[in-house]
């Protein structure tokens, strides 16, 4: 197979493109991708200030290099959850940083384990929760700290096509209205928190994959042992099945999606009855001074790991 | 007959078999794979050589 732009060998063919491409263009074409994503779905602009969360796998160090090369502002974090199975986290910290520092990109550390002094496994036991449900409020808590401290304007993720499509597929099957509302690649600035986007949503899984190899990006193989997605691996064959006999398909779903979802945000009756009782102002958390609309004024994240010090909750370079 | 090495292990193929004819062998679904021969990736056109050294990475991921 030849590439379609310069006739040298291809390395892959995208059958959803009808094209296959050399290392050189193929490279141009996945940076291309992303930055028709962030112009299509407005998600900054060339002076923001962006932070990337870094996990060690494929999608967010991707992401990185693609947009240090597109010549954006980027800085990077990382959340050390403490996963001792198989050195998950300790393997996962050192390739996101050893990357970091091969892009002359600054990357902030919150690890759980050196601010409380235990992990997400630990404390889920300890508290009888699901590491996963833990893990996902104190993500999202420790992103905005990230933002804050990094003074980002915007925190860009690494979530990918088939992530999109997969779990557009299975809240479409459990007709998970509020999740329809809410999965655009874009979530807006909101109640003090920071603008959260999306930038590889036009990309598959292959195609980072392909790119992360291409690149020789050292990217961390195998999984978060609890990896919450796993419920999402059979939505994502499924697509993937479908792609097959039908190359374009999980672009087309996701992408009509992202045009139809005012359809799923118009609330109804009897969601406007509850908003006009349940609205809670969003006051500052009373230990960390992050938003909150707890009504004691104590927020999830400070709920559960209760910082003796606030001091303590920041990252290190 | 020619012998390749998939993801470190020995397998035997016909001479002129492509990674295609393997991908259908092993029962892959060509979305969910790359195929690495001796370092570069390849398309599935590739014909496959006697003493190729084969990765297949998955590119599925959980979350
Ligand atoms: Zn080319
Ligand atoms: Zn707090």
């Amino acid at each position: 197979m030849k590439c379609r732009i310069c006739g040298k060998p291809a390395v892959i063919k995208l059958r959803a493109h009808n094209i296959a491409l050399c290392p050189e263009h193929f490279v141009e074409f996945v940076q291309k991708q992303t930055a028709k994503a962030i112009k299509h779905y407005k998600m900054f602009e060339k002076e923001d200030h962006i932070a990337v969360a870094v996990s060690g796998g494929k999608d967010s160090l991707a992401l990185l290099d693609i947009l240090t090369e597109l010549g954006y502002k980027v800085s990077a974090f990382y959340i050390d959850l403490g996963i001792k199975h198989m050195d998950y986290s300790k393997t996962s910290k050192e390739k996101a940083q050893a990357f970091c520092e091969k892009k002359g990109v600054k990357c902030l550390v919150y690890s759980l384990p050196e601010m409380f002094g235990m992990g997400i496994d630990e404390a889920a036991r300890k508290s009888r929760r699901t590491p996963c449900s833990l893990c996902g409020m104190t993500k999202r808590y420790l992103m905005n700290v990230a933002a804050r401290d990094l003074e980002a304007d915007v925190i860009a993720t690494g979530h990918n096509l088939d992530d999109q499509a997969a779990a557009l597929f299975a809240n479409l099957m459990r007709w998970d209205v509020s999740y329809l509302a809410k999965g655009y690649p874009v979530l807006p600035a909101e109640h003090g928190f920071p603008k959260k986007v999306k930038p590889l949503v036009f990309l598959t899984e292959r195609e980072i994959a392909a790119y992360a190899i291409v690149r020789g990006i050292d990217y961390v193989r195998y999984e978060c042992p609890h990896s919450e997605g796993a419920r999402f691996l059979v939505y994502k064959e499924h697509l993937n099945a479908i792609e097959n006999m039908s190359p374009g398909t999980k672009r087309r779903f996701y992408q009509g999606y992202t045009e139809n979802i005012w359809r799923f945000q118009i609330e109804s009756p009897d969601q406007c009855e509850k908003k006009d009782e349940e609205e809670s102002p969003m006051k500052p958390c009373k230990i960390c001074g992050m938003p909150t609309a707890a009504e004691d004024g104590i927020c999830s994240f400070c709920r559960f790991w209760r910082p003796d010090e606030v001091k303590k909750i920041k990252g290190q370079e | 007959m020619i012998t390749v090495k998939i993801n470190g292990e020995e397998r035997q193929m016909p001479a002129k078999g492509t990674i295609r004819t393997l991908a259908v062998d092993l029962g892959l679904n060509p979305e969910t794979v790359l195929f690495v021969v001796n370092g570069m990736l390849q398309t599935e056109d590739y014909r496959l050589q006697d003493g190729d050294e084969v990765e297949v990475v998955s590119v599925v991921s959980g979350g």
